[in-house]
């Protein structure tokens, strides 16, 4: 699969792929998950429609999230446990990466 | 409703420029068959993208294809070039040596899609990985023609018209003759889009780091 190398280079979650986790903590559509990113960053990271397809396709066979119902034939994800995990631990990598670069360019965090 | 007749060979771009041109002209697309396209007037604008999908199965294009209605997006599927040859559903594809009995893979290479212009830019692909192995999904197909044919050429050059099949010398030699030219047409085609495709895909990379 041609995803999977830009997901994980060097350990690190593509923007768009951190973004999607996030976007289901709580159930949510394929629009919704368009819409949360563009409102969250101001407009700054946009997903188009091929994009979010690969990224949401590659997230479900890793089985960091899942799809959950199909009511109204809209199709709805949600983080798993195993999904979460992987949250924490970027969020852990960016944290890491924040307070060295706060340390180094002098800045107080 | 309007009929177009127009065929776009190797051109994605321009079918998509054409495409927004007639939004302009205040058409909305409503079908699309091999060598026409179908239009009604519409008040509302539209922007129109060409995605090559010739890698997805017939199940897997379904799939997007619904995924995409969620968004709110329209597809419409579309043959590439003039359309393959095919005889009672079944396509001969010389890519991989197979003769293809799903209908959604005859004569749909190319998907349409169509979203409501809200004055923001319309992009299938917004991250740099995805647009590069987009493009590079595209060189790959037009690579495996463009060796095809040029390994057919030294055949056709070579090979004598063989008597019997037609009566007449002369028509044989148009007859083949034709056939060269077609194909150095085609082999030229596809030469310029993998060269393009090439430079696209080099300065997306640049971009990378």
């Amino acid at each position: 699969m041609i995803f999977i190398r830009d997901t994980l280079t060097g350990g690190a979650l593509t923007e768009a792929t951190f973004f999607i986790l996030i976007a289901v903590y709580t159930p949510n559509h394929g629009y919704g998950i368009m819409q949360f990113v563009e409102r969250e960053t101001d407009g700054r990271l946009i997903l188009g429609p091929g994009t979010l397809y690969g990224a949401i396709n590659l997230l479900l066979k890793k089985g960091w999230i899942e799809l959950i119902s199909n009511k109204d034939r809209k199709k709805e994800y949600c983080i798993t446990e195993e999904g979460k995990k992987i949250v924490e631990i970027e969020i852990n990598r960016l944290n890491n990466v924040l307070t060295i670069a706060h340390r180094i360019t002098g800045r107080v965090k | 409703m309007k009929k177009f007749f127009k065929v776009f060979f190797s051109d994605i771009e321009k079918q998509e420029v054409w495409l927004n041109e007639m939004t302009n002209k205040g058409l909305r697309l409503v079908k699309t068959s091999n060598l026409f396209y179908y239009f009604e007037e519409s008040q509302s604008k539209f922007l129109y993208k060409v995605e090559w999908a010739v890698n997805k199965s017939d199940d897997e294009l379904n799939e997007y294809i619904a995924f995409l209605k969620e968004l709110g997006i329209n597809s419409f599927r579309k043959n590439f070039a003039l359309g393959g040859i095919f005889y009672k559903k079944r396509k001969f594809d010389p890519l991989s040596g197979k003769t293809r009995k799903s209908p959604g893979n005859i004569n749909s290479e190319l998907l349409i899609l169509e979203k409501v212009n809200d004055g923001k830019p319309f992009e299938i692909y917004t991250t740099t990985d995805d647009k590069i192995s987009y493009l590079k999904k595209i060189r790959l197909y037009y690579l495996a023609y463009e060796l095809f044919l040029l390994i057919m050429l030294p055949l056709l050059l070579l090979n004598e018209p063989r008597a019997g099949f037609i009566e007449s010398a002369l028509f044989m030699a148009i007859f083949k003759n034709l056939i060269l030219i077609i194909a150095i047409f085609v082999i030229l085609l596809l030469m310029i889009s993998i060269i393009k495709l090439t430079t696209q895909i080099r300065t997306l990379k640049k971009l990378k780091y």
